[in-house]
């Protein structure tokens, strides 16, 4: 870490109509050094990456690269200054090779107008090498992991001559291990001399990656710390500007009654092959279960098969005794059943309709909401008006379009919706992911307030913390089978381990 | 230069202004009458090489030899129809006529409406397809059995001249009335040239007179019978049927208009000229408007010139010879010696 | 904003523009000024009867021409209606033009049939059984997506051509519907009885005049809005149409919805062919079967109309004064070549097209803007959810 900084920001401000995105920001990034930039959705992060990488023009202040001033009017002028952005999402084309992507993308090199092929594989293959990035140069985009197709872009920034990277939230995408992976990856390229700024919004990570840490909120910066002196309730306290608990704080479970009940459940996937093998269990009322596994190993299908949108091809569904296994997905919601789909905006709302009409979603059809066929959007609207104070979801009223709110507001409102049914048992599929501190503190305090008032919860995360965190009891899903059942006092790594498929199942 | 610029503004600002009396009649006083006769065509377009096109091509000789002032109004979809007569008996034209059988329901609506304006419907049977008879309406109808008989005639003698069998079809798109004469006169023709030949009539069973697949189909299996020569009584089908024909080295004989721009293997064509029908029916009207016969078909034949053949093809052998045996033909049909049958 | 008023300003400013070029498009081929061209579609239209300062003549033909401008849009509403209702539920009905076939030839049976019938029940009892037909005949393509996913936009393009050789082969020479009359020369059905033709409220009822099916349109106009905005049944369609995987998760029978708004599309196009039918033409004839395109308007109608009621309104009305703004009648020839008119027309529709897909563009791209976070509070945080404020 010699001399001054390689990048420095002074006085960044970016307006938007009616908002200040950015107000007056300074940031410095020093040689060899991974700095984060942590706040919540909207705190201006991207908004003041996006001027570094030059995509925006800031409306004041100034951007120092090597301690000169420079103005970065686009993406190509920050890469002649060594800027490599890896967005969130990834601009790859999925018919062309890793090589043809990483190179096609950057400024023409070969001499005429033939790609010398050969060549670039080996280009690639070196860089891959060189920077502890291993991907087949020839391999399909389209045939890759999102881990893989990360490591395509970080190469491209690389091919191209970056020595400061931004990452944008490249943790969201990733399952723990990928993460881990990744983690494992920045540390070599700051070996290498390489300067990273890392955006996240998520404290754990944050705090075991940086070097330094600036927070931002509301369009402002807070504070630039160093990472010793950072702990994870400090940071969320600076993010959301109040104190927030970290820790989800619950009473023992009194469990009642078995309410869901799956025996030797059998599930296809859209392929036709089994994703779910021979499953059993039970939630009962008053307790939180956690499903815990790594993507892809079933889960979707199971919570399909439970919520009557999936029809099982063996087993036994029961709700409350009654059995459920081939009925309807509004048949078991009528039973009692209430669903926060993992994917709110594909599955848990319809964005272009209202906050009222959302929240009608599995009840327009009966009264008050509407009688005969004929629907009452009043009622909706005094109904919506009420939900949405109780659930504290703020942005919009009952007439607001859902994609108009923030993802976390969107999130209560699934909440409400489903909860505001009084259901018996509710499925929670992954409810808080892409949610920031704040919007995760609510979320977990409903679903055990859902929980005290004696209800059966099963919850289905990819976040162990999470799972931890929520359940009194945890299950472990691998390849469609339930290999273990585990106290949520259980090490970290005994669960890790499970989830991929070591270890013996250990009773609780 | 410039009184030209301010002659054209002037024209359009008149044009402009006067666009708004859509039906108005135009207030023009000219020194000697002038008539005004109007074509009402019906959907398919003045490209249709069909009636519409030839009605359109008998205004525009009313134009330039009778001195009419005439207009065209392009019928573009059914519910024009109406309208358009209405619009053009409305902007005082003496005389209009509407093409296509299909006219005769609007003219039965809009002519008793306009009882100084004389229709004429090209096609329009007055018996059969105008159920209030109105008085000013007359029908044109044709006697397509003559020029069937021509141009069967003339095939018999191209039959009897060149090698091979004495075969000649002819393929109808379906039972109309005017096929089943074109059909009748043809059989007719080929048999007083060439007794001994065999007479192949088929039809398609197109409604639509436009499925060239099923002439070209029926066009084969006549060839599989080996006939000599196709007549081809069925529109846009009939060009199926001729595209066969030209494929294999026959001859083809076109219908109602002059075909024989498809090409050299046309022999000839049977002609119903609407547009001298036009051409006749305005010439009758100047002659004297007030004693224009309505209530009525008039009837187009050999003899008044609405019925004939076409020109004659140039690959044709002994053409000149033909031709003057066709025209001895057309004479005595002309002179009633002959009377082809009507089927 | 520019979504809610999109449903009228849209269409105004896309016919506008398309004039606009049709408009050099005059220009260059006649050298002629093209504002007189304008001044007689326009009059064409009929639309000046509404100027008070219009008398006398031109009154009268004015009335004659906005007759017969509200007689076109009548069933251009419903056809429309036809595309936009299946399309809030996602579906893209191209079939109209078989739906209204198929009500068409119901019409003119039922209009044959019950002579004896009085009037009002008549009428009453041919839109109601042109109306089911044309909700059968799409239905069929609902079924199809509703049970074996079979895509919409193909089997309506099938079920169009089997209505129309149906149609040929019903009304055609030797048909079952043709008129047995004076030895069955003509390609067409007999006229359907007096009881069953629709009062005209303006103009000469033998003339073609206005009749009160296009009251009936208006209304069908209402009931698309009811229906969507005020029943359970349009709550479902709209939440399919805009995300048929949430609206499953919430327990919607998708599939019904999908036959639902099918059926309803087609109930549509029929009614648009009973008014048609038991309005004006009452009888069939060989091209009209073949050569109407009173259904395909109709997707360009719900285009431009944006699927809203009032867009579908004003869309109808621009495309129904466009076909006779510049008919035969509204440009003189001296100045205007017929065949050009012709091709004028054509044009102009061509245009309005492209403009309602370059207008949708400008949609897509007005609100790419805003998730690429260009602009606005929504844009603080590009890629990501928007912020709340």
């Amino acid at each position: 870490m010699s001399d001054g900084p390689i990048l420095e920001l002074r006085s960044i401000t970016k307006r938007f109509p009616g908002v200040v995105a950015n107000d007056a920001i300074d940031f410095e990034l020093l040689p060899g050094e991974v700095h984060a930039l942590l706040g919540e959705n909207g705190a201006g992060k991207s908004t003041l990456m996006n001027i570094v990488y030059g995509l925006y023009r800031p409306d004041g202040g100034e951007i120092l690269i090597r301690g000169k001033p420079v103005t970065l009017g686009s993406a190509r002028e920050a890469i002649m200054h060594g800027i490599g952005m890896v967005h969130q999402h990834f601009m790859l084309i999925p018919v062309m090779t890793v090589a043809e992507n990483i190179v096609l993308a950057s400024e023409p090199t070969h001499a005429g107008v033939l790609l010398d092929y050969a060549a670039s594989v080996e280009r690639v293959r070196e860089l891959s090498e060189r920077f502890g990035l291993a991907v087949d140069p020839e391999a399909r985009v389209e045939n890759i992991g999102v881990g893989q197709e990360q490591r395509v872009e970080i190469l491209k920034a690389l091919y191209r001559g970056a020595e400061i990277l931004i990452l944008d939230e490249p943790t969201a995408v990733l399952t723990p291990q990928e993460a881990a992976e990744l983690f494992e990856i920045i540390r070599g390229l700051q070996a290498q001399g390489k300067s990273i700024i890392f955006i996240s919004h998520k404290l754990k990570e944050v705090v075991e990656i940086a070097d330094r840490i600036t927070v931002l909120r509301r369009g402002r910066k807070v504070d630039t710390i160093s990472r010793e002196g950072a702990t994870e309730t400090g940071l969320a306290r600076m993010m959301v500007g109040r104190e927030v608990l970290l820790r989800v704080e619950k009473k023992p479970a009194a469990p009642g009654q078995p309410m869901l009940e799956v025996h030797d459940l059998s599930v296809l996937d859209d392929r036709g092959l089994g994703a779910v093998r021979d499953v059993s269990f039970a939630v009962r009322a008053g307790e939180i279960v956690g499903l815990a596994g790594v993507d892809g190993n079933g889960q979707t299908e199971l919570i399909d098969a439970l919520a009557g949108l999936r029809r099982p091809s063996g087993g036994e569904i029961r709700v409350r005794g009654q059995d459920v296994t081939r009925a309807s997905a509004r048949r078991v919601l009528d039973l009692g059943v209430g669903h926060i789909p993992e994917d709110r905006q594909r599955r848990g709302l319809v964005l272009e309709f209202s906050l009222a009409e959302n929240l009608a979603l599995h009840d327009y059809d009966e009264e008050p909401n509407s009688r005969f066929g004929w629907l009452f959007p009043r009622r909706l609207i005094s109904r919506a008006r009420k939900l949405l104070r109780e659930f504290d979801v703020r942005g919009g009223g009952p007439q607001t379009r859902a994609s108009a709110l923030s993802g976390g507001n969107q999130q209560k409102v699934v909440i409400a919706r489903e909860v505001a049914g009084d259901p018996d048992v509710l499925i929670a599929a992954q409810p808080t992911r892409g949610l920031d501190v704040g919007a995760i503190e609510y979320v977990h305090r409903r679903l055990v307030e859902v929980r005290d008032e004696g209800k059966a919860v099963l919850l289905v995360s990819l976040e162990l913390d999470e799972i931890r965190a929520l359940s009194d009891r945890i299950l472990v899903i691998y390849e469609g089978r339930i290999v273990g059942e585990y106290d949520p006092k259980v090490a970290e790594e005994d669960l890790g381990i499970a989830m991929t498929g070591g270890g013996s199942a250990a009773a609780a | 230069m410039l009184s030209v610029v301010l002659a054209a503004l002037a024209l359009t600002m008149f044009a402009g202004a006067s666009f708004g009396m859509v039906g108005a009649p135009t207030v023009r006083k000219a020194a000697q009458v002038t008539y005004k006769m109007a074509v009402i065509t019906d959907v398919g377009g003045l490209n249709d090489h069909g009636f519409n096109q030839a009605a359109n091509a008998g205004r525009l000789q009313v134009e330039k030899k009778l001195g009419f002032q005439t207009r065209v109004y392009d019928t573009r979809t059914s519910a024009e129809r109406l309208p358009n007569l209405q619009a053009a008996a409305q902007a005082g034209y003496q005389l209009v006529f509407g093409t296509g059988f299909f006219m005769g329901d609007p003219l039965d609506k809009v002519a008793p409406k306009f009882p100084d304006v004389k229709f004429a419907g090209i096609d329009v049977n007055y018996n059969t397809d105008l159920p209030s008879k109105p008085a000013n309406v007359r029908g044109i109808q044709f006697k397509e059995q003559e020029a069937g008989y021509l141009v069967g005639y003339m095939a018999g003698l191209v039959l009897k001249q060149q090698p091979g069998p004495d075969i000649a079809s002819a393929i109808g798109a379906n039972t109309v009335p005017a096929i089943v004469r074109y059909f009748g006169g043809y059989r007719a023709g080929v048999k007083k040239a060439d007794p001994k030949a065999t007479v192949i009539l088929s039809y398609a069973n197109d409604p639509t007179f436009s499925d060239q697949a099923k002439c070209k189909e029926v066009a084969l299996n006549q060839i599989s019978q080996k006939t000599q020569i196709i007549f081809a009584v069925a529109g846009g089908c009939g060009l199926g049927a001729l595209d066969q024909a030209k494929a294999q080295g026959l001859w083809g004989i076109g219908v109602d208009s002059d075909q024989l721009y498809l090409g050299p293997e046309m022999l000839t064509s049977a002609l119903k000229d609407v547009a001298k029908a036009v051409y006749l029916t305005s010439q009758e009207f100047k002659k004297s408007p007030a004693n224009f016969k309505t209530g009525f078909n008039k009837v187009f034949n050999v003899k008044n010139g609405g019925i004939g053949y076409g020109k004659v093809s140039a690959k044709l052998k002994n053409r000149a010879a033909i031709i003057k045996k066709v025209n001895a033909i057309k004479k005595l049909i002309a002179a009633g010696k002959i009377v082809p049958p009507a089927k | 904003m520019y979504q809610r008023a999109g449903g009228i300003v849209t269409p105004l400013i896309t016919a506008l523009f398309a004039f606009v070029v049709g408009g050099l498009v005059v220009v260059a081929t006649t050298g002629k000024n093209p504002l007189s061209t304008y001044r007689a579609i326009f009059d064409g239209t009929g639309l000046n009867w509404l100027f008070p300062w219009v008398s006398g003549v031109a009154r009268h033909d004015a009335a004659l021409n906005l007759q017969q401008t509200l007689l076109v849009m009548a069933p251009l509403m419903l056809t429309g209606l036809a595309v936009a209702f299946a399309f809030r539920c996602g579906l893209f009905n191209i079939g109209g033009q078989g739906q209204y076939t198929v009500g068409t030839v119901v019409a003119v049976q039922t209009g044959i049939w019950f002579a004896s019938m009085p009037k009002p029940a008549h009428i009453l009892i041919a839109i109601v059984l042109a109306t089911l037909a044309g909700a059968v005949w799409a239905g069929i393509a609902g079924v199809l997506r509703a049970t074996v996913g079979a895509h919409e936009v193909i089997t309506t393009i099938m079920l169009n051509w089997i209505a129309l050789w149906v149609a040929s082969y019903l009304v055609g020479f030797g048909g079952p519907l043709q008129d047995k009359r004076f030895g069955a020369v003509n390609p067409n059905t007999p006229d359907i009885v007096a009881s069953a033709k629709l009062p005209v409220f303006w103009g000469d009822p033998q003339l073609q005049g206005l009749h009160i099916g296009f009251f009936i349109a208006l209304a069908a106009l209402v009931v698309f809005w009811i229906v969507l905005s005020r029943t359970t049944l349009g709550y479902e369609v709209r939440a399919v149409g805009f995300n048929a995987e949430a609206a499953r998760y919430s327990g919607i029978n998708v599939p019904r919805s999908y036959f639902l708004a099918m059926a309803i599309s087609g109930a549509f196009a029929g009614l648009a062919g009973a008014i048609d039918l038991l309005g004006w033409e009452f009888h069939l004839d060989l091209t009209v079967v073949q050569s109407s395109q009173i259904g395909f308007f109709g997707i360009a109608v719900a285009l431009l109309g944006r699927n809203s009621a009032v867009g579908v309104f004003f869309a109808s009305l621009v495309f129904a004064a466009l076909l006779n703004g510049t008919s035969a009648r509204a440009l003189d020839p001296s100045i205007f070549d017929p065949q050009l008119a012709g091709n004028l027309t054509r044009i102009i529709q061509g245009l309005v097209v492209l403009f309602v897909g370059a207008d949708l563009l400008v949609v897509y791209l007005w609100q790419a803007r805003r998730k690429l976070g260009l602009v606005g509070r929504d844009g603080l945080e590009p890629g990501k959810e928007p912020a709340a404020s």
